[in-house]
């Protein structure tokens, strides 16, 4: 047996680029439906994991896709905001724990989530370095962020403005670092966090600038007893600093001021359902269940992955059906060989096994090559769920 | 084997299906029972925590004694108040740092949210804009309710519900506080107030004697003289309003209310210049060694001796 295995390699070196040649294809066939099985399976447990790890997400009618991707995964959507006093009052029913989400701006292209404390705990976010954002004007880095951009606490980030051209608008806001998360793999380490208040200075709503009395005259239009209007081009602070903090405040009500969705936390299972509920029956808002969501939009991608199953299945069966074609004409073209075998007495299954075990060689090379080659993408792939 | 793991499974998740969570009530997981209790940064604050948990369980994360609208967080006060398992605060408009400040919603009381809208007191307000924008307005609210005797029991109300579910299984309830009866006697020395001055009113320099009086049915005329203690001059218009206010003999009780900090050389002046005679009033809003009700209760005895007789 050695001998047949000794001469199957020997044919199989002596026909270098053939034998390469085959194994390739064999790999490549191999290749791709594994790496889409593996990053499918991948990604479909990271995606549910998120998605299961987060109990409620309220926000106002509409999609409920983009809803869910916006809360789980920080995807930039149109959707409604929902006025704080929404929170509020959730929060007072005591079913659930509500945490504050504003996702609207970016900084250096990163989301900027805006939120409280208790996300920070329910995501179990460490700080690497420093400490999470608790102050007017303070951000706190996911890891990659802070990886990216190489920043580290005590440095500034600014916030991608939103209408560069209307100055009508807020400027871009420069923002304390004043702290780093650990890595969790999630898409928390590719966000910016922040109070929400920042959120609202973000938005324009709240402001800091001199004090009315301390203004320009040339900026000021009329000044009466009780009021005074001041020109647009009276400059805002751009930045929150010890000394300026006190001017930043807000305008109406704070009660009205915007969100983007809330994550519910319920007590226990009953909780949830009676919110969930009792917050679809008032229609004002809606609550969805991540989990129920996600099944849905992967139901969809996963059909389409099935008629991508089904092509890869095609391809292995073409690759099959062109190696044998190459080994049969192999065959014919060692038959000079093969006769030489029968007639130095070795038995007629032999020339057989020679071929198969010539096959079986290049299979497994292919295999080996092909399972080396799905792993190394996965562990290269940049992580799509982190930056879903 | 199987079969007797599959029966310890159920077992555990039935075990934890069946476990008491009212305990935990909606904490996010893992955090509540390592926590302080309940963190405080005003005299209100203090008294109405008190009264619903045990003075025991509260802690201070402001100093004594630095006025509420002047007192800024620093990262040691904020890790206070973050860790403790409810933050009770008055509102933004007597602690301004609050509009700055990422305290966790679902953890922070607020005592405003008990003042139904009507009752604000909302004076001198200071409108403007920016270039096109709507006008709004800073302040103009009054911002010392709690001196109100009913709605410090709105207060205490609320704070008693929402601290309600704070403590855990463990730990004793609060022993009950005569909260109801302080604020009784608190409203029948305001009366004994109103009966002293006699439809006469009181003078005072700062806005946060408005609940009180009105509650009292006291007139109140405020002079800000904005007398900082800096030794800069105080408010002309005042004074000048101040002066004409005490030429009139009979319309008021012949004394000065300073709410905020006594001028002692103004005091002075108001004393023989004027003929009025400062007296303190301890509003009980930063944390002191005395707790809001006793100071309040004591500055209203304090004032009714000081009104001169009709």
């Amino acid at each position: 047996m050695s001998g047949i295995l000794f001469l199957a390699w020997r044919h199989a070196a002596a026909h270098r680029a053939r034998t390469s040649i085959l194994i390739a294809c064999v790999a490549l066939a191999l290749w791709v439906p594994w790496t889409a099985g593996a990053l499918a399976g991948q990604y479909d447990g990271a995606l549910r994991a998120r998605a299961a790890g987060t109990p409620l997400i309220i926000g106002a009618p509409g999609n409920r896709y983009d809803l869910t991707l916006a809360a789980l995964y920080f995807r930039p959507s149109q959707l409604e905001t929902v006025p704080y006093r929404e929170l509020e009052r959730l929060q007072e029913g005591g079913r659930a724990t509500l945490v504050p989400l504003h996702m609207r701006f970016t900084a250096r292209g990163s989301p900027i989530v805006a939120t409280s404390v208790e996300y920070v705990e329910f995501r179990g976010l460490e700080a690497a370095e420093g400490r999470h954002a608790l102050r007017l004007g303070e951000v706190a880095l996911g890891a990659e962020v802070a990886r990216t951009l190489g920043l580290q606490p005590g440095d500034a980030l600014l916030s991608d403005p939103t209408e560069l051209y209307d100055i009508s608008r807020p400027p871009a806001l420069k923002m304390r670092v004043a702290g780093v998360y650990r890595p969790t793999g999630t898409p928390d380490d590719g966000a910016v966090f922040c109070d929400v208040r920042t959120a609202w200075v973000l938005e324009g709503i709240a402001h800091g600038h001199a004090p009315a009395d301390e203004i320009d005259e040339s900026l000021v239009l009329s000044r009466a007893e009780e009021s005074v209007a001041v020109s647009g081009a009276l400059m805002e602070y751009a930045e929150v600093t010890e000394e300026n903090e006190d001017t930043f405040h807000y305008h109406g009500d704070t009660a009205l001021l915007p969100l983007s969705a809330m994550l519910a936390i319920p007590g226990s299972r009953k909780d949830g359902t009676l919110l969930k509920s009792a917050v679809n029956a008032a229609g004002e808002l809606q609550a969805v269940t991540p989990t129920r969501v996600i099944d849905d939009l992967l139901g969809v991608v996963f059909r389409i992955k099935a008629f991508f199953d089904l092509v890869g299945a095609f391809l292995l069966g073409t690759t099959a059906l062109l190696v044998s074609v190459v080994f049969l004409l192999s065959s014919r073209l060692r038959t000079a060989e093969l006769r030489t075998l029968d007639r130095i007495g070795a038995p007629r299954r032999v020339g057989a096994g020679l071929i198969g075990l010539e096959a079986v060689l290049v299979l497994l090379v292919a295999a080996a090559l092909a399972g080396g080659a799905t792993a190394a993408t996965l562990r290269w792939l940049p992580d799509l769920v982190s930056t879903f | 084997m199987g079969t007797a793991r599959n029966l310890l499974s159920l077992a555990a998740v039935i075990a934890l299906g069946c476990a008491d969570r009212s305990g935990s009530g909606n904490e996010v997981e893992g955090t509540a029972s390592s926590r302080p209790v309940v963190a405080v940064t005003s005299g209100p604050a203090e008294l109405l925590a008190a009264a619903a948990v045990g003075q025991a369980r509260v802690e201070r994360a402001a100093p004594s004694g630095v006025p509420l609208d002047r007192w800024r967080p620093d990262d040691g006060a904020l890790d206070a108040m973050i860790s403790a398992r409810r933050v009770v605060v008055l509102g933004d408009e007597a602690e301004p740092w609050l509009q700055r400040a990422g305290l966790p919603p679902s953890r922070t009381v607020r005592l405003d949210a008990a003042i139904p809208e009507a009752s604000w007191i909302e004076v001198g307000s200071f409108t403007h804009t920016h270039g096109g924008g709507e006008s709004h307005t800073h302040g103009g609210v009054v911002a010392e309710a709690w001196t109100d005797p009913d709605l410090l029991r709105a207060m205490a109300r609320r704070c008693e519900q929402q601290l309600g579910s704070v403590l855990e299984g463990s730990e004793a309830a609060a022993p009950p506080a005569a909260l109801d009866a302080r604020i009784d006697a608190y409203a029948a020395e305001l009366r004994a107030l109103a009966e002293a001055l006699d439809g006469r009113a009181l003078i005072a320099t700062h806005h946060g004697m408005e609940y009180l009086c009105r509650w009292a049915g006291i007139g109140l005329e405020v002079t800000e003289l904005e007398l900082d203690g800096s030794g800069a001059p105080p408010n002309d218009a005042a004074v000048r309003d101040l002066a004409e206010l005490a030429g009139q003999p009979g319309a008021h009780g012949g004394v000065l209310v300073w709410p905020g900090r006594l001028d002692p050389t103004f005091a002075e002046m108001a004393q023989q210049e004027l003929g009025l005679r400062s007296v303190d009033f301890d509003l009980g809003g930063p944390l002191s060694d005395g707790d809001t009700l006793t100071r309040l209760t004591q500055s209203a005895a304090r004032l009714r001796a000081a009104i001169a007789p009709e």
